[in-house]
């Protein structure tokens, strides 16, 4: 076996992409499901689930993968509640309920996941967090005028990845933020995800100065960085 | 006679931006949140023609549509809108098991969402005038330059109002509407405290760094939201120096 992944975000494509691919890489597959009626996939030796507004909730899945497993190589962060483009502008009236939720849940609820499975974490070999976003997070990439409940909500994650980065890349952990492609379909999503996720350190491997490691730098997944 | 709103404007910033726009001619109608403090209505005792004090919370919609309204009651142009109204919010430690999210929606809603209320509810007031809409952000927004070490719900609020300028932007700056996002360095804006509330920190990862301005410094941005600039098709993160921050 070559290490053990969490993938907090197990029931949707991309979160079904990346138990298929760490699988077939040789890892032990545990994942998280945000709801009962989300399909598991086939790959998973741990199942868990939990809602990512219930902090309490998400700790007690932590509290069970740690009686499953002692320590945990890789934790990836796949929270999406929003995967449908909310097509309106500054022009219509937005709904803020929605964009509060959308803070809650995508913001939130990943920084609960991370809070909660950050011990079992930090008893594994590897300690890498890796975050799924889009490119729709980037504040100098984004080109639309819609989808304010996505983008928003996806921007402040990326900043509080950093002050992550900051606090515990000198710890010795590791960090990988991947950007999924919003259009593609259920046999297209994720790829790359896990390949980049698990790859050992630098985009280019001769050099230091463009190490992925020491940097927190945001990649797609065609490898292209994307600037925050 | 040019008119401009302000949020925020009880103290600090938005009370600095205010006087020195009176200063200039201009009519200011400030939105006051703290109603017992009582350095607007001595502003107003200076400028009784052209400071008109508005209750607004930003963070409710009813509200900034009662602002809105009483506005629209006395002039139909509004040339400048400026979201300076700002919540700090708690910093968090770096994960753990412990981190508490109770207090992470208050800067967000404030910060962010106060500021597509404010420009939902002011656009109609806009179309005959400058149009120009102005954000005070900051560099803790900046995720390329991010330096501190505890997850903070300011900083990601920030983050979140400038990709929510950026939408704004993307949108309105091809029907003439022109943007200023402005980080007003380092002032020491919890000089006028209030009710008891805790001053923000301003020390980074437990030090006190950069250089420190007054608050009265804030007047340094109404020059930039004034005057027209020849590159208004770019939006960038202008400092109180003048210069130019990453996203």
């Amino acid at each position: 076996m070559k290490g053990k992944v969490l993938i907090a975000g197990a029931g949707d494509a991309v979160g079904k992409r990346l138990a298929a691919d760490f699988h077939r890489m040789g890892y032990a597959v545990a994942g998280l499901l945000f709801s009962a009626g989300e399909q598991a996939p086939p790959e998973l030796e741990v199942r868990l689930e939990a809602d990512p507004l219930d902090h309490a909730q998400v700790k007690e899945a932590a509290a069970a993968l740690g009686k499953a497993w002692d320590g945990l190589d890789i934790l990836a962060v796949n929270v999406d509640g929003t995967p449908a483009k909310d097509w309106k502008d500054i022009l219509d009236e937005p709904d803020y309920a929605r964009l509060k939720w959308a803070y809650d849940f995508n913001t939130l609820g990943a920084l609960r996941i991370i809070d909660a499975f950050f011990p079992l974490l930090g008893k594994g070999r590897v300690r890498r967090l890796c975050l799924v976003t889009t490119r729709g997070s980037s504040n100098n990439d984004t080109r639309d005028c819609i989808d304010f409940p996505g983008h928003i909500s996806r921007a402040p994650l990326n900043m509080a990845v950093n002050q992550l980065f900051n606090k515990w890349r000198p710890e010795g952990y590791t960090f990988r933020v991947y950007c999924k492609d919003p259009e593609a379909g259920p046999e297209a999503a994720g790829a790359f995800a896990a390949e980049y996720f698990a790859r050992g350190r630098s985009n280019e491997p001769e050099s230091y100065k463009h190490s992925d490691e020491n940097r927190l730098v945001m990649r797609d997944w065609m490898n292209i960085e994307v600037p925050w | 006679m040019n008119a401009v709103v302000i949020t925020g404007a009880d103290r600090n910033l938005g009370l600095e931006m205010a006087r020195e726009f009176l200063k200039r001619d201009w009519t200011v109608y400030a939105g006051r949140y703290l109603m017992d403090l009582p350095l607007l209505d001595a502003l107003q005792a200076e400028y009784p023609q052209r400071l008109k004090i508005v209750p607004l919370d930003v963070s409710s919609e009813a509200s900034v549509a009662r602002a809105a309204e009483a506005v629209a009651a006395e002039t139909g142009r509004i040339d400048m809108l400026i979201h300076n109204a700002a919540g700090f919010g708690d910093h968090a430690a770096g994960a753990g098991g412990s981190m508490d999210f109770s207090s992470f929606m208050a800067p967000y809603n404030i910060n962010c969402l106060g500021a597509v209320r404010m420009v939902r509810a002011f656009l109609p007031l806009m179309q005959a005038g400058m149009k120009r809409l102005c954000f005070v952000s900051s560099e803790a927004g900046a995720v390329s330059v991010a330096h501190r070490d505890a997850i903070s719900s300011y900083c990601m609020s920030k983050t979140a109002l400038n990709m929510a300028v950026r939408l704004m932007f993307n949108k309105l700056r091809p029907m003439g509407y022109t943007f200023r996002l402005y980080h007003p360095g380092w002032v020491r804006s919890a000089k006028i405290e209030h009710a008891g509330e805790k001053p923000p920190s301003f020390e980074v990862n437990g030090k006190l760094i950069g250089k420190f301005w007054p608050w009265e410094s804030a007047a340094s941005a109404v020059p930039q939201f004034i005057e027209d600039r020849d590159w208004e098709d770019r939006l960038v993160l202008i400092d109180n120096e003048g210069a130019a921050w990453p996203f």
